[in-house]
């Protein structure tokens, strides 16, 4: 069953090619303009208030904290809440460069580096940006920020500082200044934790991914 | 304009893969389904869930119109454009490490996925909600090759366990009752005497079950909802994080997707991300969006080594250019199908390929051969619910409508009905004898006696489900109009 991939792309690129340009639909040597588009306005002084009510509509939950180094405590106490096993995956590197001083562990929590193998009950992980219009999260993946993190775990922390909100979609995608030269392998927009309604059409929270999601917004600079 | 559209000119090829031609029994398969008891209850119970929360989500918005506007915009200017995005797109992507394949049939993406699992020697397959695949059957190609393959979107792993063709193209398994589903579980599973009562069990033993696969899978095949051409990347859409995951944790990533997916730039996908959403599951945006860009970099700790896109033509081409071009704007988001009155009633399954309902109506002609799918334009009303939730504004009445004189055309519509049809056609053509007809019609009419005979004993099976209206009229209308002009001048 063996092809040679290479000659058979090439002569099905071609083909397929050949029937779109017969529609006169031709490849054009230089980018063809795209109409302007609309985008929808929001009211720039309310950003946080709309995106945390937005957030809280997908089932995420929030608290403010106005300095970094009350992590630890707040996600042993998550850990309470949840009533969850005590191991945490994170990336420290990424929260050190928040704040100069290291972290203050307790020693109640049981921390591993990433990738996240499914065995680790929390991900503590860090929001490059997040979108007002639908109060959403966005990651990029890192080495600080990998992707297994926000999708293995069993309940989900990001971090994110309030000045980092953007209006809508689309300032989200300016304010991480995407190119085709340098392209984070994945981004990750995430608004509230894993769900389905595939069974019934009963929305149930922690299909495959995380059961909950949970927010520490660090207030202002 | 219908003459452009040449119905399957790749041969029947596209066809062999979807197995027996289940889209020829749209009639026999619907009355089955009438009479399905669990059926109807699981349709009972979906119904009017999607579209109340779908106008929710439309009246949150100040203008959800607009919103339309924008994204139509988008793939109009798209479609103008095509081959110029498509090379971009390839050209961005294989920048990003990834690599690109080219398919013009369904047989052709099976045959690019398994030559790639044979060069990487992959025993097992995760595989995350991908239409593209169900258009090639893809799971019976890998399962053919000897390789294990498991869907884990759940609805889709329901339908797995099932051996059924998803019947909704976002809840493909939107006909099974919870019990049904505990069923499945009970027979597939090693499960001992848990309880399995609950929707919250069910989803956590599907959780459970599926784990282990992810995390031993050998390559992950995913669809994507948009590739965004001036950054190369596949755009992926889900609820449950299940394509995340398989995109993530094997060592290859195989994105199958269709070559209208392209657009221009990631402002482009935001128009279309703002009215996806809403309008499939009344949501302002899904749980996971995900823009996946290439294989991982050296100072990436997770992702895959290899990173694939297969671009699937399937007939897509031959669509351009003709009045079937506008079926290329259609995002798949349900909502046609969740507002169609013959949908609600006879479930997916009746309509025989992997895309029911109103834009099921259209694709699958077009895709599998009009003469192997003539009931599916005519299982439509023609009410325009499906036209004017369309967040793409497609004319899908208008295209039916086109599809039924088309099936006209190449005297593909019963016998029954042309007879019927031409001596329609004959009778209105001659004004004295249509005159007559309607003097004796409206004569039966209003005699109880003789319309229940007709009603009864020649319109049967017509008859059997509708009532003959009573008709107290004074006359036909000529017969009226007359005596009115008449007395008029008097
Ligand atoms: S035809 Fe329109 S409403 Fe139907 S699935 Fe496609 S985009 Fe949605």
């Amino acid at each position: 069953m063996s092809i040679n991939l290479n000659r058979f792309n090439r002569v099905n690129r071609k083909k397929i090619f050949n029937r779109i340009e017969r529609t006169h639909k031709t490849a054009i040597p230089q980018a063809p303009k795209r109409p302007p588009l609309l985008h929808p306005q929001l009211d720039i002084s309310a950003l946080t208030d709309i995106f945390l009510s937005k957030f809280s509509a997908s089932s995420s939950t929030y608290q403010s904290i106005d300095c970094i180094s009350l992590v630890p405590q707040l996600v042993l106490q998550y850990t309470e809440l949840h009533n969850t096993n005590k191991t945490l995956v994170t990336n420290l590197q990424s929260l050190l460069t928040l704040d100069k001083s290291p972290l203050d562990w307790p020693d109640a929590l049981t921390l591993s580096t990433p990738p996240a193998t499914g065995e680790q009950a929390l991900g503590l992980s860090y929001a490059t940006t997040a979108i007002a219009e639908t109060g959403s999260l966005v990651l990029c993946a890192s080495k600080q920020n990998p992707t297994t993190v926000n999708f293995l775990t069993d309940h989900h922390i990001i971090i994110l500082r309030e000045q980092d909100i953007v209006p809508n979609i689309e300032s989200m995608w300016k304010q991480l200044s995407l190119s085709a030269e340098h392209m984070p392998r994945a981004v990750n927009i995430i608004t509230g934790p894993s769900r389905t309604a595939d069974i019934e059409q009963t929305i149930q929270l922690g299909a495959h991914g995380p059961r909950s999601l949970h927010l520490l917004l660090l207030a202002g600079d | 304009m219908v003459e452009h559209y040449k119905s399957n000119p790749q041969g029947s090829a596209s066809n062999s893969t979807s197995g027996p031609h289940q889209t020829l029994f749209f009639k026999a398969q619907s009355s089955h389904a009438l009479l399905d008891n669990t059926l109807q209850e699981a349709l009972k119970k979906a119904k009017g869930g999607f579209i109340e929360k779908r106008s929710k989500a439309i009246a949150d918005v100040e203008n959800f119109e607009s919103y339309k506007q924008q994204a139509q915009l988008v793939k109009n200017h798209t479609l103008d454009h095509l081959a110029y995005y498509l090379t971009q797109f390839e050209d961005n992507l294989i920048k990003n490490g990834g690599q690109v394949h080219w398919a013009s049939t369904p047989e052709q993406l099976n045959n690019i996925i398994l030559h790639i699992c044979e060069r990487r020697d992959a025993k097992s397959v995760i595989k995350g909600k991908s239409m593209i695949s169900e258009e090639a059957n893809l799971n019976a190609a890998l399962e053919a090759a000897g390789i294990d393959v498991t869907e884990t979107d759940l609805g889709e792993y329901i339908i797995q366990l099932a051996k059924e063709p998803p019947s909704h193209i976002i809840v493909p398994a939107i006909h099974k009752t919870r019990q049904q589903v505990e069923a499945l579980f009970r027979n597939a599973h090693d499960l001992g005497d848990r309880e399995l009562d609950t929707i919250a069990a069910l989803v956590d033993e599907a959780r459970l079950q599926l784990r282990q696969k992810f995390l031993n899978a050998d390559i992950g095949i995913t669809g994507a909802n948009m590739l965004i051409a001036d950054t190369g990347s596949a755009m992926l859409v889900t609820n449950e994080g299940n394509g995340d995951l398989t995109a993530t944790l094997p060592k290859a990533h195989i994105v199958t997707a269709s070559i209208e997916k392209v657009v221009p730039d990631l402002e482009s996908a935001s128009a279309i991300l703002r009215v996806l959403a809403r309008s499939a599951t009344g949501q302002p945006i899904t749980s996971y969006t995900s823009l996946l860009s290439g294989p991982r970099g050296i100072e990436d700790l997770d992702g895959p080594e290899e990173f694939h896109v297969i671009l699937l033509d399937n007939q897509r081409s031959q669509m351009l250019g003709t009045p079937f071009e506008e079926m290329l704007k259609c995002i798949k988001c349900g909502a046609c199908l969740n507002h169609c009155p013959i949908y609600s009633a006879v479930g997916g399954h009746a309509y025989g390929w992997v895309y029911p309902g109103p834009m099921g109506s259209v694709l699958t002609p077009l895709m599998t051969g009009l003469k192997q799918s003539s009931d599916l334009p005519n299982a439509s009303t023609f009410c325009g619910r499906c036209e004017e939730v369309c967040p793409m504004g497609i004319p899908l009445p208008e295209l039916l409508r086109q599809l039924r004189n088309k099936e006209h055309e190449e005297h593909l519509t019963p016998r029954k009905t042309r007879i019927s049809l031409q001596s329609f056609m004959w009778t209105i053509q001659h004004p004295k004898i249509f005159y007559w007809l309607t003097q004796i019609t409206r004569k039966v009419l209003t005699n109880t006696t003789l319309s229940q005979f007709f009603a009864k004993y020649i319109f049967t099976s017509w008859y059997n489900s509708k009532e003959l209206p009573k008709n107290n009229s004074k006359g036909t209308f000529m017969e009226q109009y007359k005596k009115s002009s008449k007395q008029k001048k008097t």
